[in-house]
This record gives structure tokens, sequence and C-alpha cells, in this order.
């Protein structure tokens, strides 16, 4: 929920005001300040190969919104100056052996919070006053801080964890702000005709296991003096084949890309041909701007770029050749396309590879995206391959792909899942032993049993527990019977061969 | 790719130190690479190799060859004049797709092929065309396109130049076609690393076992060598896939261009010892304040040159010894003052009279003094042949008087009360032109230098204080310094990175040569 209120009136803003009402306010002159309910706290994300780390990030406060990392941009309109943020902590309670590690703030590199107060504590192996966040604490369970940053500057922020820092901006907690001169202007007189920003951020996922299991601070993962990234991300996500283009509007347009580093690493964007033009560093306008090709990106810096992106696709990728995914072969991490021209639309539904029809390729695809498990699609935040449109990307996605195998459905045609086959005699366990996905019976596990298997999602019998192709018998068909099929089938092949 | 015959400045004792190290006795500083004039057309192909280490590691690499040439590492420098339409064909002899980008260049595009993420991509055995118009003049790179992880550690990156219209050697070497991107010498810099756990695993088919996350360079290179394989001339028969060398000549004054390309993945602190420098451009676009008018009106004079991943850096830097502190030419005062031992010069205001005790100079030159702290010059008729001058030493106390500097000491035996001033002095030159370093007869700068026992020789030391001069050297010393010239060491300053896995001296070393005058430096062919 975004909200403006009056400085000098309410410190506290009112959640009732409505956005129609804020628009009102807008226009009218005086001293408005812009006001922004964050909620930080964990989820989980998938990274490509397959690996689920648990992430924290922000959400607007009090919507259904999932959370998410980079957090929602905070937009600073043209005639403001202020912002404020209202932070409620609702991650898990920090572990036993350093209970604060889970207090979080918020800062904004190049703006002081009014009323900005460090915290020390005595903690370490050698006891020390050390400062352990640069203002004051949201503490988890639902510790809420309001913090407000005066006159801001037309430019591109950075807002993150002043908490931990190495630690929690680490997990995910950083997100874009940004303020226009003017309509169309990112400094005074410096045009542009659309816009699109660009986060950096790394993963460990040694770091994050550690946090989930409340290790970090012990010998087990000491400090992010530990830290050897394996992913690498633009906007929270790492490239894969799937990884849709930033779409900036028509061809050769002039297009602004903020590009900050929310990661603990020096980064390199670069371009394969179009020159960049530096317009601003660190929300101050360039005097004479350089073109460059590679731009130097230090941890969190911010530079404002401006560049003519020619019809089609233009790389956007990490030249310190961050440009894979953990050990995984080919390219990945820190790449992104910007797509120009026409908005693209694929030729047809679930034709991920977009070669014109619907094949196993793509069912590849589909299970290797780090979509895939995905429960927090939204309108804001979509997945492309969530086809029931229910939010999530799950087995029954996987069942809409597989039944358009071999055909090209149109992108705009409704969806209709597949009836569940309700009562499959095959699929029912009566007693017996589980058919480790032999559902079919013909004794090899093969296609046809995961199309078995895929039909059975909806099955009522499923979730009464009398289902052969629950094969954990939780009482549900996902994604963890998905990986038993597949070890059950590969194990299948390998006794077919012999 | 083989160079033009050596030309051999040898000594009698330099000879005997190439016979021991190997090395081809020539003063150069050129650029190497592909010409085939202009609207070329390059046959490249991808394919593997092996180069040496500094430290003789046999390493596995990628690489392009040109037409019917072994494979390089890096790839070849392609030399073009501006406004060109440039073609490469890139023939795949490697097992995985490739291709390659042209950062910078206008009207790229590919054809043949197949369609790969970046761009059009050769399949192995297949071969694809870039064609692209090389519109603007400058330093540049070309890499892979393809799985650029890998492929560009592995070494399938190359330098571009881009001659300006009217580029001719001699007669008309400028960096971008104007006159403060003119030049006397140039050199490359092409800076790049390697992980060689990484290159022996795909050598050994165990490509997928490679984990780029976990990079960590051991070798450094310029130009695709590591010190100290840079100081061997280019082409030489046992460096057959490193074609190129780093071995920067220069003399006294001349100007030199540092084209210095990140071809790798870390940032280097690049240091060029002797003098600071002036960055003119980078990525091939000059620090201008006019767009188009490649007037480097906005170049940075810096020190060192942080170069990114990426990135292209145009330098120009110039040594002259003018402020050493004593005169490295060994000049006597009554010699004539050559132009590079001026650091600063002036008219006088007024006549000097013998009870002056400071001298008044004359704009718009007198704000080129150093500024509160003694230097020397010398009084003259304002003709620099002129022996009729005096030697001072001078002050300006307050830059707020830059007109005004103070008489510290005069004449040859450092006395403020000689007879008289010389005849018509109407000039002040700040020079140490006709200081001497050391010896007997002169105890105003009493030096002596210490004994040989108690010296380290280094490979570039001329065992004198005076450029072309050779001291007595232990039998096997110098060597690397043909003509006793000045050296200094041009590197990296992340230090760890002169190393050649693990062992110093190694890596990411190199060394200019500012030559006595009369040497003659072989240039660029084209
Ligand atoms: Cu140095």
């Amino acid at each position: 929920m975004k909200i403006y209120v009056r400085i000098r009136r309410a410190p506290r803003p009112s959640r009732l005001v409505v956005a129609a009402v804020a628009l009102v306010l807008l226009l009218a002159q005086g001293a408005w300040a812009i006001s922004y309910d964050l909620t930080a706290g964990a989820f989980t994300k998938t990274m490509p190969g397959g690996q689920i780390v648990t992430m924290w990030g922000y959400k607007l406060t009090g919507t259904a919104d999932p959370f998410t990392s980079p957090g929602p941009e905070l937009t600073v309109p043209t005639g403001e100056t202020t912002l404020t943020v209202n932070l409620t902590n609702a991650l898990p309670a920090g572990p036993a052996h350093s209970p604060t590690l889970h207090d979080t703030s918020i800062v904004i590199p190049g703006l002081i919070a009014t009323g900005q107060a460090p915290v020390y504590q005595t903690i370490g192996a050698i006891p020390k006053n050390r400062m352990t966040s640069f203002d004051r604490v949201a503490t988890p369970g639902g510790g809420a801080v309001t913090y407000t940053f005066q006159n801001v500057r037309p430019g591109s922020y950075l807002y993150m964890s002043g908490s931990n820092p190495a630690l929690q901006v680490e997990m995910g907690l950083y997100g874009p702000a940004k303020r226009l001169a003017a309509p169309g202007q990112a400094y005074a007189g410096v045009a542009f005709d659309t816009e699109a920003t660009l986060i950096l951020g790394e993963i460990d996922p040694a770091m994050h296991a550690a946090v989930a299991g409340g290790t970090y601070g012990t010998p087990v993962y000491p400090s992010a003096f530990d830290h050897h990234p394996k992913f690498f991300l633009v906007n929270g996500e790492p490239f894969t084949s799937t990884r849709a283009p930033v779409f900036v509007g028509a061809a050769n347009q002039t297009v602004l890309l903020r590009i900050l580093n929310a990661g603990l690493q020096i980064h390199v964007p670069a371009t394969t041909g179009a020159y960049m033009t530096v317009v601003g560093e660190d929300s101050y306008e360039k005097d004479h701007p350089r073109r460059q090709l590679a731009l130097m990106l230090a941890p969190q810096k911010r530079l404002d770029v401006t560049m003519t992106v020619p019809d089609g696709k233009t790389l956007i990728y990490d030249r310190t050749l961050d440009v894979v995914n953990a050990n995984i072969a080919g390219p990945g991490g820190m790449m992104v396309f910007l797509q120009s021209g026409a908005a693209p639309i694929p030729t047809c539904r679930g034709d991920l590879n977009q070669n014109g029809q619907v094949d196993a390729s793509d069912l590849q695809i589909f299970l290797d995206s780090p979509e895939f498990g995905r429960s927090n699609c939204t309108v804001s935040a979509p997945c492309a391959t969530d086809y029931n449109g229910d939010g999530r990307v799950n087995m029954r996605d996987l069942r809409l792909i597989n039944s358009w195998v071999g055909t090209c459905p149109a992108p705009a045609a409704a969806v209709v899942e597949p009836a569940a086959s309700s009562g499959a005699p095959a699929l029912s366990r009566g007693g017996k032993p589980p058919l480790n996905g032999d559902f079919d019976g013909n004794g090899s596990v093969d296609h046809k049993d995961l199309r078995l298997m895929l039909d059975a999602v909806d099955d009522p019998a499923c979730a009464a527990g009398d289902c052969a192709a629950d094969l954990n018998g939780d009482g549900k068909i996902d994604t963890a019977d998905l990986a038993l099929f597949k070890a059950a089938m590969l194990a299948s092949g390998k006794k077919g061969k012999k | 790719m083989k160079t033009s015959a050596k030309k051999r400045t040898m000594r009698a004792l330099g000879l005997a130190a190439i016979l021991i190290l190997g090395l081809f006795a020539t003063a150069q500083a050129k650029v190497d690479g592909l010409y085939n004039g202009a609207n070329p057309t390059f046959n490249l192909t991808a394919a593997t190799g092996y180069i040496v280490g500094g430290d003789g590691a046999v390493l596995h690499i990628w690489g392009l060859s040109p037409q019917g040439g072994p494979v390089q590492y890096p790839a070849p420098t392609l030399i073009i004049p501006q406004g060109s339409t440039v073609t490469v064909n890139l023939t795949n002899q490697l097992a995985e797709p490739v291709s390659l980008v042209f950062p910078g260049q206008t009207n790229v595009q590919a054809t043949g092929g197949i369609e790969g993420l970046v761009t059009r991509e050769a399949v192995p055995g297949g071969t694809v065309t870039y064609t692209f118009t090389a519109a603007t003049p400058g330093t540049f790179m070309y890499q892979s396109g393809s799985n650029m992880a890998l492929q560009i550690e592995m070494g399938l990156a190359g330098a571009i130049i881009v001659r300006p219209a009217g580029f001719a050697i001699p007669g008309n070497m400028t960096a971008y076609g104007t006159a403060d991107t003119a030049y006397d010498q140039e050199i490359l810099y092409f800076q790049s690393e390697m992980d060689h756990r990484i290159h022996e695993k795909v050598d050994s088919g165990q490509a997928s076992l490679v984990d780029l996350t976990t990079w960590f360079p051991y070798y450094w290179f310029y130009n695709g060598r590591n010190a100290p394989d840079v100081f061997s001339a280019a082409g030489v028969p046992w460096l057959p896939n490193q074609p190129y060398d780093c071995f920067p000549h220069l003399l006294p004054g001349q100007k030199m261009l540092l084209r210095i390309v990140g071809a790798g993945r870390d940032m280097h602190p690049f240091h060029h010892h002797g003098n600071s420098a002036t960055l003119i451009a980078v990525d091939g676009q000059v620090l201008e304040s006019t767009p188009g008018s490649n007037n480097p009106d906005l170049g940075e004079v810096l020190f060192t040159q942080p170069v990114l991943p990426g990135q292209t850096r145009d330098v120009i830097f110039s040594w002259n010894g003018n402020e050493l502190g004593f005169d490295i030419y060994g000049h006597v005062a009554t010699d004539p003052i050559l132009e590079v031992e001026v650091f600063a010069a002036a008219t006088l205001q007024d006549p000097l009279a013998e009870t002056d005790t400071g001298v008044n100079v004359a704009a718009p030159s007198q704000g080129a003094f150093p500024k509160r702290r003694a230097f020397r010059a010398v009084l003259t008729s304002g003709l620099a042949t002129d022996p009729a001058r005096e030697v001072v030493v001078l002050r300006m106390d307050d830059p707020a008087q830059p007109n005004i500097l103070t008489v510290v000491k005069r004449g040859q035996e450092g006395t403020t009360t000689p007879a008289s001033w010389p005849a018509n002095t109407s000039a002040v030159i700040g020079t140490y032109h006709g200081q001497i370093f050391a010896g007997p007869a002169d105890n105003r700068f009493p030096v002596t230098l210490p004994d040989q026992k108690d010296l380290t020789m280094g490979a570039f030391y001329s065992g004198s204080p005076f450029l072309g001069a050779m001291g007595t050297l232990p039998p096997g010393e110098g060597g690397f310094n043909l003509n006793n010239g000045l050296a200094f060491m041009w590197h990296s300053h992340s230090e760890k990175e002169l190393t050649n896995n693990n062992i110093f001296p190694g890596g990411a070393i190199s060394i200019a040569i500012v030559e006595p005058f009369g040497t003659t430096i072989e240039q660029s062919a084209h």
C-alpha cells in the first residue's frame, strides 16, 4: 500500500487513505511525503538445478503479495523530497547463540534517516562493543520502526538492511528506490523515453542454509567472510534459457537503466554491442557523461545509464564473467536481455524454446526452470509457466504442458485443465504396496506412467490416501513424488538395458 | 606474423648476454597483428592449442588461428583502417558452438551458422560470417559470444585497432586523428588471466567437472605471455602460439601510446612507473567536452590505470628526466640545453641588478615553475646554446605571487655573491642540465655508488646512472638493457599477480626502457 501523508501533521501514516485520495493530495501544493509500508520476511526460491534456498525479502505490508527479493520499487514522486518507510519485521527469530541476528532495519546509502541511531552490542568471542546495526531495529515477530528520509535528490537509490548487512543484504533484503527530476527526466534536462532497473545480487546457498538452520555465526558458517556465491542475479533471478527479457518499448528509444549493485563483489555490467552513456552516479548527475562498453559497479554503487536500444535483443551481462549458474555448464548468472520492438508473443503456449511446437525439450526446460516450484506468482511478479493462473508453478502446470506435447495451442486460448482420472484402478493402492512408478504394470517405468501420474493430481482418492501415484504417501502428488518417480524411471531404464 | 629483420644494437657485453638468455637485441615499440588493408577479410579458425607459461608450464588453450597459421593466445590483433567494411569468417574446430562479438563496432551482421544466445554461432566443423563497419578509430576488443565464462577464460578474445583516416607510419601517427592524440611509439597491453585447473580439466575431457564459480587465477598475461617471456621478441620460434611480446621502448620526450585492453575477469591496477600518464580515451571513446571532436580535453592524468574487464584504455606516456635532480644525459653546463631537459621557462620582466635577491619573471609562463620548493635553473640570454649562463637555485615562496622567484644559491660553488650576472640575461630556464650526479670533480652533489659487492644486480641495470652509458658490471649481469637505457617496471599493482603459479617473479610484469638518444626503435608495420 502506497500512501501520502502531510508531514507536519501526521508522523504516522494512516492506512485508511486510499490511492485516489493520495493522488489528489499529490497534486496539491505543500510539503507532502510519500510513505511505504514494508514487511521483511522469509521465503524459498528454487535455483537452477533444483536446489531450494531460503531467502529473505520484502513485501508491501497488509497485501497478499509474496515476499520478493529485490523488494518493491519505492518511487518518490517528482514533487516530493521526503520518503518514509514503515518497516515491520516478520523474519523468524534469531538463533539462540545470536538472538539479535535477525533484527533488521532500513538504510538508503546517500540519504540519512531522521534520528538515525546506530545499535551497539557487546558480543563476540572477545567481548567488544560492536555496532550491529546502522539504525534502530525492528525485532522479529512483528516489531516495527519508521524511517524518514528527507532531501531526496533525483536519482537512483538502493534501500537495504542496515543490520548485520553482510548477512542480511546477501539474504535478499534490498530493493530499488528512485526519484525523477521531472516526468521523463532522470536529472534536470537528462531525458529518456522508457526506464528499467537492474539490481545485481549474489547467492551463496551454503550461507542461506546456515541461516535457515540456525548455524550462521557458528563454526559451520562463521561469517560472511566465507561467502562464495554460486548464483549471480539480476533483479533477483539468475539467467536461464527461459528468462524473459526486460521489455523496453519501441526500438531506438532512449532507455534509462538504473544499475545498482546489492552484491558483495565488484561486477562490470557490459554490452556486446551498443554503447552505454553514464549520466549519473550515486544520485549525482555527471557533468561530462562518458560513453562506455563496460561499467565499474562496486558493491552499493548506483549508476544511471542511458542507452539507445536497437530493434531486437540487447545483452547486458557481467564482464567479470559471473555468467554461470553454480557448476551447471553453459550460460547463466548475471545476464539479462533488453528487448525492444513489438512486445514478444510466443507462437504457441508452452513452446518454451520457441521452435514452433510443444515437445519433450520444452518439458525439460519447464522442469529445469527456477519457476518450477514457485508459489508466489503475481501480476507484478508473474510466472511465465503458471499456465492455470493459480499463482503456483506446480504439478498441475506440468500436467498441462505435458498434455500439449505434439501440439501448438494458441497463447490466447482458454486453458482447460484435464479432468482427473478419478478412480483409475491402476492407481489405487487398494491396500497393496506402492507400485513404485510402474502404474500401468507393463514392467517398466516410462512416459506412460508419467501421464497416469499427472492425471492423478486431482484424484480425490489421492487426498484420501489411497493413491499409488502418491509415491511418498503424504496425501498429495507434488515435486517430491516427481523426484521419486524420476529415480524409479532411471532405475527402470538401467534394468532394461541389462 | 614474422616480424621484419631485427635491428640489432649490440655491444660486446650484450652479445654474451644474448647467447645466455636467448634474447633478441631489439628496441621495439610496435603492435603486431593481422593487417589486410582496407575493407579486409579475416579468416579465423577456433581451435585448441597449447601455450607455455613463464614457469615453463604447458597450458591448454582455445584460441583463434589466422589462415594457415598456428592457433594464437590471445586471438590475433586485427589492425583495420577506419571506414572499412570488415568481414570475419569464423571456422569452428572446437567441440562446442562458438561465436564472436565486436563491442563498439557498428552495423554488426552475422550470417550462416546457427542462431545462438547472443549472436549466430558456428557449430563444430561449421563456419559463421560476421561483417561490421569500423566506423570510428580507437582500441577495441572482440571476444566469444558463446558460453562466455568458459570460452573467454580459454582464450577466445583479441584486440582490434582501428587506424584513423590519414594514418601513416611514419608521418601521421595518431590514435584518433587529432593533434592531441598523436604519438611517437605505441604498445599493446592485452591483459588476461588463467586458472590453469580449468584448462587441465578441459584438456583431459573433464569439462563437465568445471565449476567456474570457483575460478581462481594462477597466471597473468600481457599480450598472451607471462614475465619473463614478455621480453623475448615477437614471433620467436620457441613461443609459436604466443607471437606477441610486451617490451616497450621510447626515447626521452617522446609520446608513447599505451593501448590497454582488459580481457580477463579481474580488474588490474596497471602501474606505469616513471611518470604519470594521460588517459585520452576509454572503450574507443575520446574523453572530450565537444562530442565528435576527438580532442581529449577531458583526459585524466593518472599514475595507475584501473583496467576493467571488458574495457579498453588509450593512455599517452612520456618521460624526459628533466626534474630528476641530476642530469641523466651526462651533459656539462656549457652543452646545448635540449628541450626535454627543460621543465619550465620564462623571460625576465626586468633586467637583473647586482643587488637583486630574486628574479621577476614575465607572464604567461610564470606559473609553470615548482611551488614552495627549491629548483635548479639557469639564467641565459634566452638562447639555449648560449654558453654564457649562470646556474642558480630558485624558489617560488608564495604561489600567489608566481612572478617572484627567490634566489637561494648562485654560481658554481653555490655562493650568493658572484662578481656579476652574465651579460644580456633575459630568460630563466628550469633545468637540471649539467648537474653532475657524482664524481670527484664535483662536490656539490656528492654521491658515491655502493660497492658492487653490496649490490644485487637486475637484468636491466646498466651500472651507470647516465642514459646510454655503461658502468662496470660483474660478468653475466645486465643484458636485457642493451643500449644502457633507463628501465621502469610497468606492472599490475595487485602484486600477487607478479607470479607464475605462485613463483615470483613472473606474471603481469613488463619493463619499459627509455633508450638514449640515437637508438633506433622499430615501429608497427601497419
Ligand atoms: Cu609499481
